[in-house]
């Protein structure tokens, strides 16, 4: 009887697991808005992408924690500003958490698996995308895969790029970040890379220094919210 | 009877003989085509010299003894300057030399007391940038180098390394190729003479990278120097073997300059010759094939 118990335990934990992962965040409005031209002038916001290291196969994934604002905004966009999409997607609180697909329909999929991981940003945010100031970034991937490393993709106007993160123990940590010379950098010029080891469960505060002519331009601040999986 | 005869057999016999000619002009036309085609396609080595006036360029560095650079009076933080890394100042007679694959990005901005300085930044991955040898010490580098020169003269600072030519235009770019020049020197045909295959002019904004071969994977390192003086952006002159230049340009599809088969036609001059003297012989065997269908054409009567 104890065995039995046992391996309904085990069918049940499974099953949700697995209706967990295939669960989506679903758009806001039914409408999908995505764009492909050769040119569009690009502009927006310091901070273009963040995302897990490695470009895997298939979906787009968020790691999602428990927030509390019911929309997130979702962004991609190509290095050359020739692929954009900017969605807004609800969240159910209450069903929502973890690693989740948000709903894709793209017209673009050969376009979007020709880029490099380097060559495509993604953005994931709690709030609207009307939002002016960025806050909570959740960490995004392209494919479900364990990585150990996340990019921060910025826009800094061919600055020199610093990323400031908090220790463990509370001390700063600074972080030379590494411009992109090769190709068209319309959407973003700098790739910053963050060990996910240095990300503690939960508020991570994270700041980004640009140093343009030999001077500081004013830092910005964000919040990466991550959960351990 | 016999004259008949014989006129056929005249006919006959010029007939054979338009044929094997027209043969002959067919095999003729074909080897021309084969010998066109071999000439034109035939890779070549290509130098393209480029000048022009930037407000920025970038430079990755080889293994040259070229790159050294004298910067004495310069003001430099070693690391990124915040109460940690203070900056200094360099004595007379301070050069700077850097470790292979090391990033050099010069611009020209303003001091303090509004006169121009000269801003490099030095970057790499991690590594050393290289080290400063002034007269009292070596400083050895970290990732991360500003050096901020100021502009008393004219000087020069000559370089061999992977180079990209200006900035490509976006949000917040603010220092950017102003004009310049593309020449594409091409070697000719069986000799080891040079001539010039093309001028193109460039756009203000463009970004220029040169490449070794048409996958764009493989960078020129080029040779060349930046001429400082007293304005806000600087002279400079590049050259590199290579197949691609790729030009990033606003509002338009990036192109690539490459020399065109065409202008090996016209401005090479051995090809040039060779096109005349074949264009010249044709000629003159369309004209003898005129000429023998003239001579020995049977008269009508003859024929009948």
């Amino acid at each position: 009887m104890k065995q039995q118990f046992t391996y309904w335990f085990f069918f049940l934990f499974i099953s949700s697991v697995h209706a967990g992962n295939t669960s989506q965040l679903q758009l806001a409005d039914n409408s999908f808005n995505e764009n492909f031209n050769s040119n569009v002038p690009v502009s927006g916001r310091v901070i273009a992408g963040l995302m897990l290291e490695k470009k895997g196969d298939g979906d787009f994934f968020i790691n999602l924690p428990a927030i509390e604002t019911d929309s997130v905004c979702f962004r991609v966009q190509s290095k050359d500003g020739t692929y954009r999409s900017i969605n807004q997607y609800k969240v159910d609180s209450k069903s929502a958490k973890g690693v989740i697909s948000p709903v894709y329909p793209t017209k673009y999929n050969d376009t979007l698996n020709s880029f490099s991981s380097e060559e495509l940003a993604i953005l994931a945010f709690e709030g609207k995308c009307s939002d002016k100031k960025l806050n909570n970034v959740l960490v995004s991937s392209r494919g479900n895969e364990e990585q150990k490393q996340i990019v921060i993709m910025v826009s800094s106007g061919r600055s020199d790029v610093f990323l400031s993160t908090h220790k463990k123990k509370g001390r700063k940590n600074t972080l030379k970040c590494n411009r992109i010379e090769q190709g068209k950098r319309t959407a973003y010029d700098t790739i910053c890379k963050v060990g996910l080891d240095s990300l503690i469960a939960g508020v991570n505060e994270i700041s980004v220094l640009r140093r343009k002519s030999g001077r500081m331009l004013p830092p910005v601040k964000f919040n990466v919210l991550y959960t351990k999986s | 009877m016999s004259l008949s005869s014989t006129t056929k057999s005249a006919v006959i016999s010029f007939k054979n003989q338009t044929s094997r000619f027209n043969n002959f002009k067919l095999i003729f036309l074909l080897v021309i085509v084969l010998m066109v085609f071999f000439v034109m396609l035939w890779p070549r080595d290509n130098v393209y010299s480029i000048t022009g006036d930037t407000e920025a360029i970038t430079i990755v560095f080889s293994e040259d003894a070229i790159n050294q650079w004298n910067i004495s009076g310069a003001i430099y933080t070693n690391g990124f300057p915040d109460e940690n890394n203070k900056s200094d100042l360099l004595p007379e007679d301070s050069y700077f030399f850097p470790n292979k694959d090391t990033t050099a990005r010069v611009s020209i901005i303003k001091a303090l007391d509004r006169s121009n300085e000269l801003l490099i930044i030095f970057t790499s991955s991690g590594t050393s940038t290289g080290y400063i040898e002034s007269p009292e010490e070596t400083i050895e580098l970290l990732d991360y180098v500003e050096m901020k020169l100021p502009i008393e003269k004219a000087s020069l600072l000559a370089f061999e390394g992977e180079t990209h030519i200006g900035e490509d235009v976006g949000q917040g770019v603010d220092k950017i190729l102003l004009s310049g020049e593309v020449r594409i020197i091409e070697r000719q045909l069986f000799r080891d003479k040079k001539y010039i295959a093309g001028d193109y002019l460039l756009d203000s904004g463009d970004r220029l990278t040169l490449y070794k071969d048409d996958s764009l994977n493989n960078h020129t390192n080029m040779k060349g120097f930046l001429r400082v003086s007293d304005k806000t952006s600087f002279d400079f002159t590049v050259h590199g073997e290579g197949e691609v230049l790729m030009v990033f340009r606003l509002g338009s599809a990036d192109y690539q300059i490459t020399p065109s088969v065409w202008s090996r036609i016209t401005k090479d001059p051995i090809i040039a010759a060779i096109t005349t003297i074949l264009a010249t012989v044709f000629l003159l065997m369309e004209f003898l094939d005129l000429l023998l269908r003239f001579v020995l054409k049977p008269k009508d009567n003859e024929s009948e």
